[in-house]
């Protein structure tokens, strides 16, 4: 029998007990560490799935609603709930164990709940695990229009180059063609602002595969390496937001092939087609009111020889002659007017004086009768032929558009300025946006012009089409003036191809300065030529 | 019958086992400061990391909302690219914002003078008084990497009871790449 004869027991189990009290602390160290450690992983794994895949679904719906654009197709029409108060559009969708689903809502003014081309939706993406949601996204979505771009080319000519240390573009510019930069000798070993102040992005690249698929030409050589590492100081004093700021190899951005959309909508019908004699017409249909409601915007049938705009007791004025006879339109917008008895309105006599109250529009025929129509019209005057002579000054927000499919042309001859502007100020705000749409737009020969006293052109232009060659031209070309002319744009430039558009260093409009308008690209003129591209315009994320 | 050895022990005995005992005892004490003091240090270092974090998460949703006044402005206002500051300024959209006629303004987050990290009032992310988004803050860094993303940084300091009950200085950094979806979603 072992019988233990040691008298040192007790300090073994003493030593037991200390080591334990020592391990026991280091245990709850441990185990208070490891739990929160694990939960601040968990919660940062958490959370970037849950972004992810609310992310998906926003994504997702972009794509839905910008495949329908690309091919011309209505997206409403594929909604989940097409009809009703409330039309909008489900999807779901899954990434790995995340769930998303999201409801696309147009906006009032948004098909189908209105018939703007400027569609607006709001997307809200949710993030969920098992079903228990974790995120949640909001985005205002709105279609792009080309008024979002400072300068746009379709195609341009292969000897027309952009002189870096001689342009200056405000905002956005966009080549379908190769981007083609002169950069004079020195240029990059002196200070100065840079040329382009927004992003600039071209559909072409050239040669050679190495550096950034610009054309540089001049001998101020390339702003890349011989092992086509950009040098970013370069890149800097050409483009404000350097490197960064330049992409070539973008989409194509497709001009519309035609203006029919516009035409509708001064029509302001799709169904009934518009009257073929030449004129001046304001469509309407019964309404609520004492008079027809105003459908659409101003529709002429035939060439225009010359259409003003202006401002009468604060009111938007449209003065249009064809033929040499006038009508005037009228937007009554900040105060009524009354009409005389006797004075024939919408085909009758009047038996005694009528009062127009303000949110009315008022065309006075070319044959003295009068069209008086509740509603403001949507702000579009189309003409189907050439508008010979365009001038004045825009109140209100302003599409002025031709037939560009057949190859229609609106001549400028003089200002064309905004109400809510002082000459030679930017505009602030985007109450009197004009936009001008046609296959050529001119300035017209009998523009008198001066260095001094420029041409001030407060608008938007689009001129050409889709696989035309069509743009923005000046009928400069004549010695008896003897000075050099100069034009401001304020707004922005969209050509279809680009060309000479004068006679550099002749008596011809030959100086000019291009100043974007950023409001456009918020705000452009009504049934102004949409992109099919939505532009993120709010975007909110929120744990759930 | 062998005769019983005497109890208890010599006196050399006793000194010996006391001055073992002393000297374990002064061991695992050492050993126990050693472990409050990692115990101490290592719930301190996590109190820092939770208070870095927070404020990340705090800061990470309202820079995500930044968007560009106008597409040939940043949407980042200020540091300017490359620059790094302890205050930001972006545009996000303005109060009762409308999507048809967006209108957009200027929001502000910065570390003041009493160490806490405020986003401005009279902005449209936050109306009346200034939000207190986190505080004990040494050091805040908003540095623009590239015009979507910017890097965060956050210093956060704190002191732990350690060894001899000295207090010790423990410093967290917490560094975040926020990107702002605007720019890869347009």
């Amino acid at each position: 029998m072992l019988v233990c004869t040691s008298r040192r027991r007790g300090s073994a189990l003493l030593l037991a007990i200390f080591f334990l009290t020592v391990l026991f602390f280091l245990a709850m160290a441990l185990l208070e560490l490891l739990p929160t450690e694990l939960r601040a992983a968990q919660r940062q794994r958490f959370s970037q799935a849950a972004y992810f895949a609310a992310d998906a679904g926003v994504t997702e719906a972009l794509a839905f609603l910008e495949k329908h654009l690309e091919q011309e197709l209505e997206p409403a029409h594929a909604f989940t709930v097409q009809t009703g108060a409330n039309p909008h559009h489900k999807m779901s969708g899954s990434l790995g164990d995340w769930t998303w689903s999201l409801e696309i809502h147009p906006d009032a003014e948004t098909p189908p709940r209105g018939t703007s081309t400027l569609r607006i939706y709001r997307i809200t993406s949710t993030a969920s695990l098992f079903d228990v949601p974790y995120r949640k996204i909001t985005v205002d979505a709105g279609q792009e229009s080309f008024a979002k771009y400072a300068m746009f080319y379709d195609q341009g000519e292969a000897n027309l180059v952009w002189d870096v240390s001689r342009s200056r573009v405000e905002g956005p510019l966009h080549q379908n063609d190769v981007l083609r930069l002169y950069v004079p000798g020195g240029y990059f070993d002196t200070e100065g602002s840079p040329s382009f102040l927004g992003p600039v992005t071209s559909s072409k690249f050239a040669g050679p595969e190495q550096g950034d698929g610009v054309e540089y030409t001049g001998g101020g050589g390339k702003p890349y390496n011989k092992s086509g590492s950009p040098i970013l100081e370069r890149y800097q004093r050409m483009l404000s937001g350097g490197r960064e700021a330049l992409r070539t190899g973008d989409k194509t951005k497709e001009m519309p092939k035609n203006s029919r959309n516009l035409a509708e909508a001064a029509w302001g019908s799709e169904t009934s087609a518009p009257p073929a004699l030449a004129g001046v017409y304001l469509n309407s249909a019964v309404g609520t009111g004492d008079f027809n409601e105003a459908l659409g915007g101003v529709f002429i049938q035939g060439d225009v020889d010359a259409m003003e705009l202006g401002v009468s007791g604060g009111n938007s004025t449209v003065t249009i002659t064809q033929g040499g006879k006038k009508s005037l339109l009228t937007v009554y917008t900040e105060g009524g007017t009354n009409l005389p008895a006797g004075t024939k309105v919408n085909g009758q006599a009047l038996p005694k004086p009528l009062d127009i109250p303000a949110g009315h529009t008022v065309l006075k025929k070319a044959d003295g009768s009068y069209e008086v129509v509740s509603g403001t019209t949507n702000g579009v005057v189309y003409a189907t032929g050439t508008i010979h002579s365009l001038r004045g000054v825009n109140r209100g927000a302003r599409t002025v558009a031709v037939d560009i499919e057949r190859d229609k042309e609106i001549v400028v001859s003089g200002d064309l300025t905004r109400a809510d502007t002082p000459l030679g100020k930017k505009p602030s705000g985007s109450r009197d946006v004009l936009g001008l749409v046609g296959y050529n737009v001119r300035l017209g020969r009998a523009i008198p012009r001066s260095l001094n006293d420029p041409l001030y052109l407060y608008c938007t232009i689009f001129a050409g089409r889709k696989d035309g060659s069509g743009g923005y031209a000046v009928d400069g070309w004549d010695e008896r003036w003897g000075e050099v002319g100069k034009f401001i744009i304020h707004g922005g430039l969209i050509e279809g191809q680009d060309k000479p558009w004068g006679y550099v260093g002749s008596s011809g409009f030959s100086v000019y300065d291009i100043l974007y308008d950023s409001n456009l690209a918020k705000s452009p003129p009504p049934f102004f030529p949409m992109l099919p591209k939505l532009h993120i315009r709010s975007w909110t994320e929120e744990a759930q | 019958m062998r005769p019983h050895r005497p109890f208890g022990m010599t006196l050399l005995e006793t000194m010996i086992s006391v001055a073992l005992l002393g000297l374990l005892g002064v061991i695992l004490m050492q050993i126990y400061d050693v472990s409050r003091t990692a115990y101490a240090s290592g719930t301190g270092q996590i109190a820092l990391q939770q208070k870095a974090r927070v404020l990340m998460e705090r800061i990470s949703p309202l820079l995500v909302r930044a968007l560009p006044p106008d597409q040939s402005l940043p949407a980042i206002l200020s540091p300017a690219a490359g620059d790094a500051a302890d205050t930001i300024v972006f545009s996000v959209p303005a109060p009762d914002f409308n999507p048809r006629h967006p209108i957009y303004s200027q929001a502000r987050i910065r570390r003041e003078d009493d160490r806490s990290v405020v986003l401005d009032a009279n902005t449209p992310l936050v109306t009346e008084d200034d939000r207190v988004l986190g505080r004990d803050i040494e050091r805040l860094r908003f540095a623009v990497v590239a015009r979507n993303v910017v890097r965060v940084t956050v210093d956060v300091y704190g002191t732990a009871r350690g060894a001899s009950n000295q207090d010790k200085v423990q410093r967290y950094t917490l560094d975040g790449l926020v990107q702002i979806p605007y720019y890869s979603k347009n």
